[in-house]
C-alpha cells in the first residue's frame, strides 16, 4: 500500500456561515501500480482530493500515510523531500515556468534536490526528451511550444527524479482529442513499463475506461470505488 | 476725516489753552499719581505704535511745502491735481494772517516775507484772482518787506520759472545755490565741491544750476559733460521712496529733469510727485517729511524706561524694525564712511546722519532679545553703529550731523543752514550712545570730545542745540551725555550750566523756550525762553536727574508736578509751541509724549518707585522674559540659565557649564558694602587639588563680575568639582561664602559617525546570516539565480533603479560631509601653528549656547600699548597689528567691495601664511602699494589684475606690489572667515588715509616655540587682564580652533548621517515595495517550485541571491552615482578637497547589499509561510 488517506475531510471557512466542506470523509487506499482515474462533476471534491494526496494541501480532519509515513506529523521540509523524491505532478495547465527553457523546467526537480544537476543525470533528462520526441525543443521556452509538447515537458519534469506516484490533474484537458490521446498512451506507459503508481482526473470517459480503477467523487464523497479486473 | 477732527479739536483745546492758562497747584506727589501717570502715557504711546513696530510723528511746519508742491505741479503740468491743487489753495487761504502774510507756524505765526511771497506765488500761478482780497492784502504785505529782493533765493527761483523775475538767472554762481557745475568734477573733500554744503543744501544745489543753465535759452556755454554729470547725480541721488531728500529738493530736482528730458524723465517724476502727494493731508496741508527711525528710537527708549508690562511685545518689534532700517551702504557722504549708520526714516537709504544713529543705538542697547540669533543681529548692528560713530567724530571732538569735517574748519555762524559743524545736540547724543556701548570718560575719543563741548559752551554757560528748541535742547542732551559717559558731574563748567537752566524755570515749575524771529539771528535773543512745554520741561528735568538727582530734587519735582498736571485724560500732552529746529522750526507732535514718559520713568526710577501695575487695559503679560529681558533684568529673570547658585551674606555665585572644560561664572555683591579680597577656587573633588584660583580683587556694592574659568583636559570621563568663594567683608577678617560642588561630565568625542557604526553591525550581522544561509550550496543554483535576473529585464532593471538612487543619495551625502569634514580640518591647520591672535571682543568659540554676560564692559582697545605689553612677553616672536576696513575697489572702470587688511610691514613677512606669486611682498617705505590675495586678483574684476596696476581704493590710486598663491587657508578676520585669497592688504602707516581709528581690530602674534603656545596664551590673557582689567577681549589659536571644530563636526556629522538614513528609509521602502510586486508576479513560479519539492529553505537562497547580485550591481552603480554627487555639488560649492573613493566604494557595495537584504527578505519569508496550494492558485 503506498497511500492510506482515512476519514479525511477539508473544511474551509471551518465554524463560520460560509463553513463549507471541499471533502468530506473520505478513505483510500491506494496500492502500489494501480492506475486510478478520478472522476465526478465540477466541484464534487476532485482537485481537492488531490492536492492532499499530492502534500499540496492539509486536510482538516483525518490522516493520511504515503509510503507508510504520516504526512501530518512532517514538517514543511520533509514534504517539500517527499514531493521531489516521491511524487510527480502534472497539470491540466502544465505549470511550466515561462522564464526558463525546457530543458530547465525540466530539470528544476534536480536542481531544487540536494544532489543537485550532474552530467549523467542531465544526460538521462535529454533522453526522456529524445524518447518523446522533443529533441529539438531543448532550448526552447514554453510559449514557443504546442499544448503537447509543454505537457510532455511537464510529463518529463514529473519523472526526472523516478518518483513512486505520478499525479495528474486533467492532463489532458488542454489539449485537442490527438495530442491528448498522446499524451495518455505515455503516461500508460509509465505505467505499465515502470510499474509506477499513477492517478489521474480526468472527465474524459474514453480515459476512464483504460483506468484498472476508477473512483467516483460527488459532493466530496467517494460514491463508488470500482476495481476493474480486466 | 479722523484726522481732520483731531486736528480741530487740538485747536478748540489750544483755543481754550490760549484763553484759560493753567492754574497750577502745588500739592506734593504721590506714587500713585506717578504710576497711573505712568501706565497712562505708557498707553497712549504704545496706542501710537504702526501695526509695522514704528512710530511716525506729525510734522507740522509753516505753508511753505504747500506753496511748493502747488507751484511745482503746476509748472510740470501734472494731469489730475487740479482738485489737490484747489484744496491746497483753499487751505493756504484759510492760513492768511491778518497782516496779509504767512507765518513760520501751520497754524499762523508773525508773519515772513520769503513764506508769504512763495505762498502768493502758488496762489496767483495757480488761478486764483490776482484782485481778489488775500492777494491783494498778501501784495501790501510783501511790498512792505522789502519786496522780492528780500526774499530767499528759493522764493526768487521759483519767481524766475515763471518769468515774473529775473535776478536768478543773471546773478553770479554762488558756492552751494547755483554752484557751477563743474563742481561735480572736484574731489569729494575739495572745499567747493558740492559735499562741503550739508546733504539737503547740495541736493537742492546741483538742481538749481541745472535749471538755470536751461533757462537761459542762449546759454548752453557750459559743457554737455558736465549737464551729463549732474543728470546722473541727479537720477542716483532720487531716493527709495521717489523723494530727494527734502520736499524742496524733490520739486527742484523734478523740475531739473524735466528740463533736461520730461519724456525720458517721466517715471522719476512720476516717483518724485507721488512721494508728494503721499505726504499731502486731505486739507490740502503739504508736510516735508517723517521722521520714523528718530520717534521710534525715543519711544522705545522712553517705554523701555517706564517697564510698562506691556511693552514688552511692542518693543521687540519696534527694536527689530530699528535694526532693519539700518543703513547698509556709506551714503552719500564725502568722506567714504563705512556702512551702518541710521537716517531718520527706513527709505533714505543715502543719508544717514549722527543723531538718528546715535538715538538708535541707545534705543536698542536699551533692551535684550532673549532670542540669541536676534540679539546678536542687534549687537552686530549696534556694532556697526557705533564703528560708524567713532569714524564720524570730527577733528575738533565733536560731531556733526551728515559730516565729518577735518582740520580747523571756520563755521561762520551755527544756525547757517548749509553748513555741518558739530553741533551739542548731537555730541551730548552720541556721548549716551558710546556709553551704552561701553566707553568711559577715560578713553581717548571722548578726552578729544571734552575739549569740543568745553570750547562750545557759551558764556551764560549754556550750548546751542541745533536740531531742538534750543539752549535748553542743547544744554540737557550735553549734560545727559557727560553724566552718562562718567563724567565728573562737579566740574566747575557744568554748575555754571546747571545753574544757567535753573534760572530758566517758569513759574509754573517747567520749562520753555520759543522761536523769537528768524531773521534776527543775533545771538541768545533768536529763541527766547517763553511759556512751559512737556518736552523741553522733560528735557531739562531728565538732565538734572542724571547730574545729581538728590542736589536738585525741588527744581525736579516742581517740573515733575508741571509735566503731571498737563497730562490729558488720555495719558498724552497737547501744547501748541514749536518746539523742534529743522532748516525751519517745526514741532513733532510727539515730543510731549515721549519725552514727558521718559522724565516721569526717570523719576520713579530716582525715587525707587517700581511700576509694576499690569497695563490700564488689563492685559497681563507673565511671558516677559521669553520675548526680551528689559534693560533692568536680574539673575532671577535668567534663572533656568543658572545651574546652580548660592548665596549667603551678600554675595551670590552662580555658574553654568559653558563648554567641555569651561564654565562661567557669576559673582554678585548684593550688599551696599564692598566685598574685598574675593577669591573663587576651584577644587578637584577627587584629589583635593586645586585646579585654578582667581583673584576678583574688589566687588563693590551692588556689582556683578562675571567670569569663564577654563581648565585642563584631563582624561577622564567626569569631573566633580568644588567651588569655594572667601571675601573680607569691611575689615571683619575673611568669610568663607559656602562650599558648593558641581560635576563636569566631559563628552567623548567619538571619530567614528554613529551611522558608521550603525551600517557596520548590520552588515556584519548580515554576513553571518549569509554565511549560514549559503554553507552547503551549489554552484548551480547560485547560476540559476543569476540567470533568473536576465529573465525579467523590466523587473530586475526597475529594482535596481531603486537601489541605485538610494544609495547614491546616501553614499553621496555621507562622503559629502566626510569630504567637508576633511576641508575644514585643513583649513584650521593652514591658520599656522604657533600663531595667537587677539581680539578686542568676545569671540564665543564653544558651540554651546553663549554665555549671557552681565557685566557691561568695555571692549579692550587694542592700542600701540597692548602691542608693546605683548612684545614683552617670553617666546613672543613677533607681534603684527591689523586693522580691518571694507571700502568700494575700482579696476578698470569696474567696482566691487573688498575687504581691506592693514598689516605692520615689520613683522608682516614673518607672521603670513601666505605664499607670494608674483612680484613681492610690501616692504618698509612702499608707500600706498597692495599686495593681493589670490581670488582679488583673478576673479574680483573681469581683468586680472597683475603686478604694476593701479586700483581705485577708496579715493586713493594704489599700485600692486604682489599677488598671492591661492590658498585654502584662512587668516585674521576670525569673525568673519574670510579667506585670504579676496582680501587687499595695505600698509599700517597708511591706515588713517582710509580708517580714523586708533586702535587696531586684531593683533596676531607669532611664538618662538610653538609647543608653548597655550602657555603664551595664558600669559597674554594675564597681562592684558591685569594691566586692562574689566575689558572684554579674547584671543584664539590654532588647539583652542580645533577642539571647537571637531565639535561642530560632530553635530555636523551627526546631521549628515541623519539625512543618509532617511534617503536609505526611503530607498530601502522602495525595494520593498519592488519585492512585493515580484512576489505577485511570480507566485505560480513559486508555486511550481514549492510542488516539484523545493524546500523552503532553496526558494529562499534563489530569490536571496537574486537580490544579493542586485545589490552588488547596484552598490557599483551606487558608487558611480554617489560619486558623481559628491563630485557636482563640490563643483558648485568650490570645495576642492577629493573625496575618499574606497570609503564611498565600500560604503556604497555594503548600503547596497544590506538594504537590499532588509528590506527584500521580509516580504519572500511572507510568501514562503503559506501552503503550496495558495502559490499555485
Amino acid at each position: 500500500m503506498i497511500i492510506r488517506a482515512q476519514n479525511i475531510s477539508k473544511v474551509y471557512n471551518l465554524n463560520t456561515e460560509a463553513e463549507f466542506f471541499g471533502i468530506r470523509d473520505v478513505s483510500l487506499e491506494i496500492n502500489k501500480g494501480e492506475l486510478i482515474a478520478i472522476v465526478g462533476p465540477s466541484g464534487a471534491g476532485k482537485t481537492t482530493l488531490f492536492n492532499i494526496l499530492g502534500t499540496l494541501d492539509t486536510p482538516t480532519f483525518g490522516q493520511i500515510e504515503i509510503k507508510n509515513k504520516n504526512i501530518l506529523s512532517m514538517d514543511a521540509n520533509e514534504k517539500s523531500k517527499l514531493r521531489n523524491k516521491v511524487i510527480g505532478f502534472i497539470f491540466q495547465q502544465f505549470r511550466l515556468i515561462p522564464t526558463l527553457s525546457a530543458l530547465d523546467n525540466a530539470l528544476l526537480p534536480l536542481l531544487v534536490s540536494e544532489e543537485g544537476v550532474d552530467s549523467p543525470r542531465k544526460e538521462k533528462v535529454i533522453h526522456l526528451f529524445e524518447t518523446y520526441g522533443l529533441k529539438n525543443q531543448l532550448t526552447k521556452y514554453p510559449s514557443q511550444l504546442s499544448g503537447g509538447e509543454q505537457q510532455r515537458v511537464a510529463i518529463i519534469r514529473a519523472l526526472v527524479n523516478d518518483p513512486d506516484i505520478i499525479l495528474a490533474d486533467e492532463p489532458t484537458g488542454s489539449l485537442d482529442s490527438k495530442m491528448s490521446e498522446y499524451v495518455f498512451d505515455t503516461l500508460q506507459q509509465i505505467h505499465k513499463n515502470n510499474g509506477k503508481t499513477v492517478i489521474y482526473i480526468t472527465h474524459n470517459l474514453n480515459l476512464v475506461e483504460k483506468a484498472n480503477r476508477v473512483i467516483k467523487i460527488e459532493d466530496g464523497r467517494v460514491i463508488s470505488d470500482e476495481t476493474c479486473l480486466c | 476725516m479722523f484726522k481732520k477732527v483731531v486736528s480741530y479739536s487740538i485747536i478748540f483745546i489750544l483755543l481754550l489753552l490760549f484763553v484759560n492758562p493753567v492754574v497750577v497747584e502745588a500739592a506734593p506727589i504721590t506714587d500713585e499719581q506717578l504710576e497711573d501717570s505712568i501706565v497712562r502715557a505708557g498707553d497712549y504711546l504704545l496706542s501710537l505704535q504702526t501695526d509695522r513696530g514704528l512710530w511716525q510723528a506729525d510734522i507740522r511746519i509753516n505753508p511753505r511745502e504747500t506753496a511748493y508742491f502747488m507751484i511745482t505741479a503746476k509748472y510740470l503740468q501734472i494731469e489730475d491735481l487740479e482738485e489737490a491743487i484747489g484744496t491746497s489753495a483753499t487751505w493756504l487761504l484759510d492760513h492768511i494772517n491778518e497782516d496779509g502774510g504767512w507765518g513760520f507756524f501751520d497754524e499762523g505765526g508773525t508773519s515772513e516775507v520769503s513764506i508769504s511771497a512763495i505762498v502768493r506765488l502758488a496762489l496767483l500761478v495757480n488761478g486764483v484772482d490776482e484782485n481778489r482780497e488775500e492777494l491783494k492784502r498778501s501784495a501790501v504785505f510783501v511790498e512792505n518787506n522789502g519786496g522780492l529782493k528780500n526774499t530767499d533765493i528759493f522764493c526768487k527761483t521759483f519767481y524766475a520759472l515763471f518769468n515774473l523775475y529775473e535776478e536768478p538767472w543773471d546773478s553770479p554762481h554762488s558756492k552751494i545755490f547755483f554752484p557751477d557745475l563743474s563742481i561735480l568734477y572736484l574731489d569729494n573733500t575739495d572745499e567747493y565741491s558740492p559735499y562741503s554744503s550739508m546733504a539737503w543744501g547740495r541736493e537742492a544745489g546741483i538742481a538749481m544750476s541745472v535749471i538755470k543753465e536751461y533757462r537761459k535759452r542762449e546759454n548752453l556755454h557750459i559743457k554737455s559733460s558736465e549737464l551729463n554729470l549732474a543728470e546722473q547725480w541727479m537720477v542716483s541721488h532720487q531716493l527709495e521712496d521717489g523723494c530727494w531728500y527734502t520736499l524742496l529738493g524733490t520739486c527742484l530736482n523734478m523740475i531739473a529733469l524735466h528740463e533736461i528730458d520730461s519724456e525720458k524723465h517721466a517715471p522719476r517724476i512720476e516717483r518724485g510727485m507721488e512721494w508728494i502727494n503721499s505726504n499731502r493731508e486731505s486739507d490740502g496741508y503739504q508736510k516735508r517729511f517723517i521722521l520714523s527711525v528718530w520717534d521710534t528710537s525715543f519711544a522705545i527708549s522712553a517705554l523701555s524706561k517706564s517697564n510698562i508690562d506691556s511693552s514688552a511685545d511692542s518693543l521687540l518689534k519696534a527694536a527689530t524694525w530699528i535694526v532693519n532700517a539700518q543703513t547698509q551702504g556709506g551714503g552719500y557722504n564725502w568722506s567714504n564712511a563705512p556702512s551702518g549708520g541710521w537716517s531718520y526714516n527706513e527709505y533714505n537709504i543715502l543719508y544717514p546722519d549722527n543723531d538718528d544713529t546715535a538715538l538708535a543705538i541707545n534705543a536698542l542697547n536699551d533692551l535684550r532679545f532673549t532670542s540669541y540669533s536676534a540679539e546678536f543681529r542687534k549687537r552686530m548692528a549696534v556694532e556697526k553703529g557705533k564703528e560708524w560713530l567713532l569714524y564720524m567724530q570730527n577733528d575738533d571732538g565733536g560731531w556733526g550731523t551728515f559730516e565729518r569735517f577735518d582740520g580747523d574748519k571756520d563755521f561762520k555762524d551755527p544756525t547757517e543752514s548749509t553748513e555741518d559743524p558739530s553741533v551739542a545736540d548731537i555730541t551730548g547724543h552720541v556721548l549716551t550712545a558710546l556709553s551704552s556701548c561701553g566707553y568711559t570718560v577715560d578713553d581717548p575719543v571722548i578726552q578729544k570730545c571734552l575739549d569740543y563741548i568745553k570750547k562750545d559752551q557759551n558764556d551764560q554757560g549754556a550750548w546751542y542745540g541745533r536740531w531742538g528748541l534750543c539752549y535748553l535742547y542743547g544744554t540737557s542732551c550735553i549734560l545727559q551725555g557727560l553724566a552718562d559717559i562718567g563724567y565728573d558731574m562737579n566740574d566747575e563748567f557744568i554748575v555754571k550750566a546747571v545753574d544757567w537752566l535753573l534760572a530758566q524755570q517758569n513759574d509754573d515749575g517747567g520749562w520753555g523756550e520759543h522761536f523769537s524771529w528768524w531773521s534776527e539771528k543775533n545771538g541768545i535773543s533768536f529763541t527766547e525762553m517763553g511759556p512751559s512745554t512737556p518736552e523741553q520741561t522733560a528735557w531739562v528735568i531728565m538732565a538734572l536727574m542724571k547730574v545729581d538727582s538728590d542736589k536738585y530734587m525741588p527744581q525736579i519735582e516742581e517740573g515733575v508736578q508741571y509735566i503731571l498736571d498737563n497730562q490729558k485724560e488720555y495719558g498724552g500732552w497737547e501744547h501748541p509751541y514749536y518746539t523742534v529746529l529743522g532748516l525751519n522750526p517745526y514741532k513733532n507732535t510727539y515730543y510731549p509724549h515721549y519725552f514727558s514718559l521718559a522724565a516721569l520713568s526717570d523719576y520713579a526710577k530716582v525715587k525707587g518707585i517700581v511700576i509694576d501695575t499690569p497695563a490700564a487695559n488689563g492685559e497681563v503679560r507673565t511671558d516677559k522674559e521669553t520675548y526680551l529681558m528689559l534693560d533692568n533684568f536680574s539673575y532671577e529673570d535668567v534663572a533656568d540659565e543658572v545651574k546652580g547658585s548660592l548665596k549667603k551674606a551678600d554675595l551670590s555665585v552662580t555658574f553654568e557649564e559653558t563648554g567641555k572644560n569651561a564654565f562661567l561664572l557669576g559673582l554678585y555683591n548684593g550688599g551696599k558694602e564692598a566685598l574685598e579680597d574675593v577669591v573663587v577656587t576651584v577644587y578637584d573633588e577627587k584629589t583635593n587639588d586645586i585646579i585654578l584660583t582667581y583673584d576678583f580683587d574688589t566687588l563693590k556694592g551692588e556689582e556683578r563680575i562675571s567670569k569663564v574659568l577654563s581648565f585642563s583636559d584631563e582624561r577622564e570621563d567626569s569631573k566633580s568639582l568644588r567651588i569655594v568663594s572667601e571675601y573680607t567683608s569691611r575689615g571683619e577678617g575673611r568669610e568663607i561664602v559656602d562650599r558648593y560642588q558641581i560635576s563636569l561630565t566631559k563628552v567623548n568625542r567619538v571619530n567614528i559617525s554613529i551611522f558608521t557604526i550603525v551600517v557596520f553591525v548590520v552588515i556584519v550581522l548580515l554576513c553571518i546570516c549569509l554565511f549560514i544561509l549559503f554553507r552547503n550550496t551549489n554552484i548551480q543554483l547560485i547560476k540559476f539565480a543569476f540567470k533568473n535576473l536576465g529573465r525579467n529585464r523590466t523587473r530586475t532593471v526597475l529594482t535596481f533603479i531603486g537601489i541605485v538612487i538610494g544609495i547614491s543619495a546616501t553614499a553621496g551625502s555621507i562622503s559629502l560631509g566626510q569630504a567637508f569634514d576633511q576641508k575644514l580640518r585643513k583649513d584650521f591647520e593652514s591658520f599656522g601653528a604657533g600663531r595667537i591672535i587677539i581680539l578686542s571682543e568676545k569671540v564665543d568659540i564653544s558651540v554651546s549656547p553663549p554665555t549671557q554676560s552681565f557685566e557691561k564692559a568695555a571692549s579692550l582697545r587694542l592700542t600701540d600699548d597692548v602691542v608693546n605689553e605683548i612684545k614683552k612677553i617670553e617666546n613672543v616672536k613677533s607681534v603684527c597689528p591689523v586693522m580691518n576696513y571694507e571700502t568700494t575697489v575700482t579696476f578698470r572702470g569696474e567696482s566691487t567691495n573688498c575687504f581691506i587688511q592693514f598689516v605692520d610691514l615689520d613683522t608682516f613677512q614673518q607672521m603670513t601664511p601666505l605664499q607670494i606669486d608674483k612680484g613681492r611682498i610690501l616692504e618698509k617705505g612702499d608707500g600706498l602699494t597692495a599686495n593681493v590675495g589670490y581670488d582679488i586678483s583673478a576673479k574680483a574684476f573681469s581683468e586680472t589684475i597683475e603686478v604694476g596696476d593701479t586700483l581705485r581704493i577708496g579715493n586713493f590710486n594704489v599700485s600692486t606690489k604682489g599677488i598671492f598663491q591661492e590658498t585654502d587657508g584662512m587668516s585674521g578676520r576670525i569673525e568673519s572667515i574670510v579667506t585670504p585669497n579676496i582680501v587687499i592688504y595695505l600698509p599700517l602707516e597708511m591706515a588713517d588715509k582710509f580708517v580714523r581709528k586708533d586702535y587696531y581690530d586684531v593683533i596676531e602674534v607669532k611664538v618662538i616655540d610653538t609647543n608653548k603656545t597655550k602657555t603664551t596664551d595664558e600669559k597674554i590673557n594675564n597681562i592684558l587682564e591685569d594691566k586692562y582689567p574689566n575689558r572684554i577681549f579674547s584671543t584664539v589659536y590654532t588647539e583652542k580652533l580645533q577642539s571647537t571644530v571637531s565639535e561642530i563636526l560632530y553635530q555636523f556629522d551627526l546631521i549628515i548621517s541623519l539625512i543618509g538614513i532617511f534617503c536609505l528609509l526611503v530607498s530601502g521602502i522602495g525595494i520593498m515595495n519592488m519585492v512585493i510586486v515580484n512576489m505577485t508576479e511570480r507566485r505560480q513560479e513559486i508555486g511550481i517550485m514549492m510542488a516539484i519539492g523545493a524546500p523552503n529553505k532553496t526558494i529562499i537562497k534563489i530569490l536571496v541571491l537574486e537580490l544579493v547580485f542586485l545589490g552588488i550591481v547596484g552598490g557599483i552603480a551606487g558608487f558611480i552615482g554617489g560619486l558623481f554627487v559628491v563630485l557636482i555639488t563640490q563643483f558648485i560649492a568650490q570645495i576642492l578637497t577629493m573625496p575618499n573613493f574606497a570609503f564611498i566604494l565600500s560604503l556604497s557595495m555594503f548600503l547596497g547589499i544590506a538594504i537590499v537584504l532588509f528590506f527584500g527578505v521580509i516580504p519572500i519569508i511572507k510568501e514562503l509561510k503559506k501552503e503550496p496550494i495558495e502559490a499555485l492558485r
